[in-house]
């Protein structure tokens, strides 16, 4: 018999609230004007959960709850991790902030891929509770390539619609909103410089992971203690504590284990362990760091829209593999401008949650630019019958309309 | 012929009911086969190694006998987690204590063993594959405090019967088994190398499609 909360009736549920949820968004807010945030809010949820499967539908093959306490580690009851194999087994790559470190997700955030497999893993085979048969080359060549392959299809459609984080600091903005307080905003130039010092700040730490492996990939040890292979043939040791370094000061690594922690779905264990370890003291120190870091971050985004979004080294990967030359050529889904249809009103600059310029400034045609999350805001607000479009693949997906004459027609019909 | 129908009828109910009688002591003898059940309470000493395992949940098995210096429990169940068939557990100069023995197969295919030593000495174990086949010792992970994972031949080796022999390994200690479909060292190189070979087909194919869709859009 199919139990209630086995996992595939709780996938079945899950597929039919989904499908149930976009139609009935499209049909109920068909006159609407923030369709599209609607849309977007409601696929931003659907897609956490989506990376965060294991938590619906763990624990596996064990009697409980549905949010029963999955282990003390995240790969302890990881889905989408073995699909692969071990020449690939820490999941699928997705460009979002899928966090390594929770229980439970479904793909894996391509950050924490690029650096384990320089190091510790460019040439040591075993992780925690895994064995990889291929080399850290060859590893960073499939996560490169699931990036620019999601690149080309989507873009940074994934920042502005499926990212966790991103949702994260979409709530923000609407507590902001709720509380009455106005958006701060970064003037031009100081924008510019975030969206640069996106590659910067993942140039630096692939450079710190080189480094740390500089004894498995250049044969000399240039810092004490980045060996792997310490106590017993393990990887611990100080490496323990500095593997993956950006994920040391992420956001999004303390949010996933505080919510996850909240929940009861991680042992606090586990972020103990992670915390403390033989290393306490560092442990604590960086831990500190990511928090203060996380909190910062949290302030910032009240502040400023999609705050972290303007640094995002993901986003700034993607940005790369869809709108620079020659990807900027191919890729699938872009922002297009019709110039006829627009009167510089400027709404368009106004709502971007990135301070994105190109749809006002440029005169026509791809707009779609480094900075621009394709969360279509501007096509939503914007009044011009197809002044702005997302386009997919060439075809229309969406399209701003005359929503002011839409509205004033309504009042009309209802006065009437 | 309405009596005809009937009569068939009642004879196949007849003959159904005759089966059920049948079946049902077979059934039920095999619902009934005894069980031990395993306390936290309980010792299994192996005397001529001086060592003991006892287990720190409740659990059950069908047999549990010492054979050769190794205790065997047989169709052993731990915490209501699934059987997972017979686990054989053999220690020297140490106390073992048992924490969990289960099989995730729903998605992680994994068999594993939580224990905790507090001695150094030797320890043989077979977690009762569902395999005749020797695994690879890269199939295998065995993990020590601190989350540190410990290399083959270094702490541990694998004998051709899959059974683990850890030496020197003291506190809690995690044996895992995972079943991946792994290539052989000697396989070819597409079976070892398949998954960035499928990516480079897919970057291809889809940049393909996209210079199409290109080409198709501008017309």
């Amino acid at each position: 018999m199919v139990s209630i909360t086995s996992p595939e009736t709780i996938l079945f549920l899950y597929a039919v609230i989904v499908v149930a949820g976009i139609i009935l968004i499209l049909k109920l807010s068909k006159d609407k004007t923030r369709k599209i945030s609607t849309l977007r809010l409601f696929i931003q949820i659907v897609a956490v959960i989506a990376v965060f499967m294991g938590l619906l539908i763990g624990p596996f093959n064990q009697p409980g709850s549905v949010f029963a306490p999955l282990g003390i580690s995240p790969r302890d009851h990881l889905i989408g991790a073995n699909v692969l194999g071990n020449q690939f087994p820490d999941g699928i790559s997705l460009p979002i902030l899928a966090c390594y470190y929770p229980n439970g997700r479904t793909v894996t955030c391509p950050i924490w891929q690029l650096q384990a497999y320089i190091f510790p893993f460019w040439n040591f085979p075993i992780g925690y509770q895994v064995n990889y048969s291929t080399s850290g080359i060859e590893k960073i060549g499939i996560v490169l390539g699931m990036i620019v392959a999601a690149s080309v299809i989507l873009g940074r459609f994934f920042c502005g619609w499926i990212c966790p984080f991103g949702l994260y600091q979409d709530i923000l903005t609407r507590i902001r909103k709720s509380a009455r307080f106005r958006h701060l905003k970064f003037s031009d130039s100081t924008n510019a410089k975030l969206g640069q010092s996106r590659y910067i700040i993942i140039a630096v730490f692939l450079l710190l992971s080189v480094i740390f492996a500089s004894y498995a990939i250049f044969g000399t040890q240039l810092i004490p203690g980045t060996t792997p292979g310490g106590p017993q043939g393990t990887e611990a040791g100080i490496v323990s504590y500095i593997n993956e370094p950006f994920c040391l000061v992420c956001p999004m690594r303390p949010l996933c284990l505080i919510v996850e922690t909240g929940i009861g779905a991680m042992s606090f264990n586990y972020i103990s362990q992670i915390t403390y370890g033989p290393f306490w003291t560092l442990g604590m120190y960086i831990t500190s760091i990511n928090l203060s870091i996380f909190i910062a971050v949290t302030i910032l985004a009240l502040a400023y829209r999609r705050f972290w979004c303007r640094i995002c080294p993901l986003g700034g990967l993607t940005a790369i593999f869809s709108t620079f030359t020659p990807f900027k050529q191919i890729a699938l889904t872009k922002l297009q401008k019709n110039e006829h249809k627009c009167t510089k009103c400027g709404v368009c600059k106004r709502v971007c949650p990135t301070q994105a310029t190109d749809m006002f400034e440029k005169k026509g045609g791809d707009v779609t630019e480094s900075k621009c999350m394709l969360c279509a805001r501007c096509v939503e607000i914007c009044p011009y019958e197809g002044a702005l479009r997302l386009e997919f693949a060439g075809k229309k997906m969406m399209e701003s309309r005359n929503w002011l004459k839409e509205n004033t027609n309504t009042e009309a019909n209802k006065n009437d | 012929m309405l009596v005809t129908r009937g009569k068939t009828v009642l004879t196949g109910l007849a003959i159904v009911f005759a089966i059920a009688l049948i079946f049902l002591p077979i059934y039920s003898n095999t619902q009934a086969q005894t069980n031990i059940t395993i306390t936290p309470n309980e010792t299994f000493s192996i005397p001529e190694n001086n060592g003991s395992i006892h287990f720190a949940v409740n659990g059950s098995c069908t047999s549990a006998t010492l054979h050769n210096s190794t205790w065997v429990f047989t169709d052993l169940k731990l915490f209501n987690y699934p059987s997972n068939g017979t686990l054989k557990f053999s220690t020297e100069n140490s106390n073992i204590t048992i924490y969990s023995f289960r099989t995730t197969s729903q998605f992680g295919r994994t068999t594993s063993i939580k224990y905790n030593a507090d001695g150094q000495d030797k320890q043989s174990i077979n977690l009762g594959l569902n395999t005749t086949k020797s695994t690879d010792p890269s199939e295998w992970l065995i993990t020590v405090p601190n989350g540190g994972a410990v290399v083959h031949g270094l702490g541990w080796k694998l004998l051709p019967d899959n059974t683990v022999v850890l030496n020197g390994l003291k506190g809690n200690v995690t044996v895992s088994h995972f079943n991946y479909n792994i290539p052989t060292a000697n396989g070819p190189f597409y079976v070892q190398h398949s998954i960035i070979i499928i990516t480079a087909a897919v970057i291809a194919a889809t940049i393909a499609v996209a210079v199409l869709i290109k080409f198709k859009v501008r017309r």
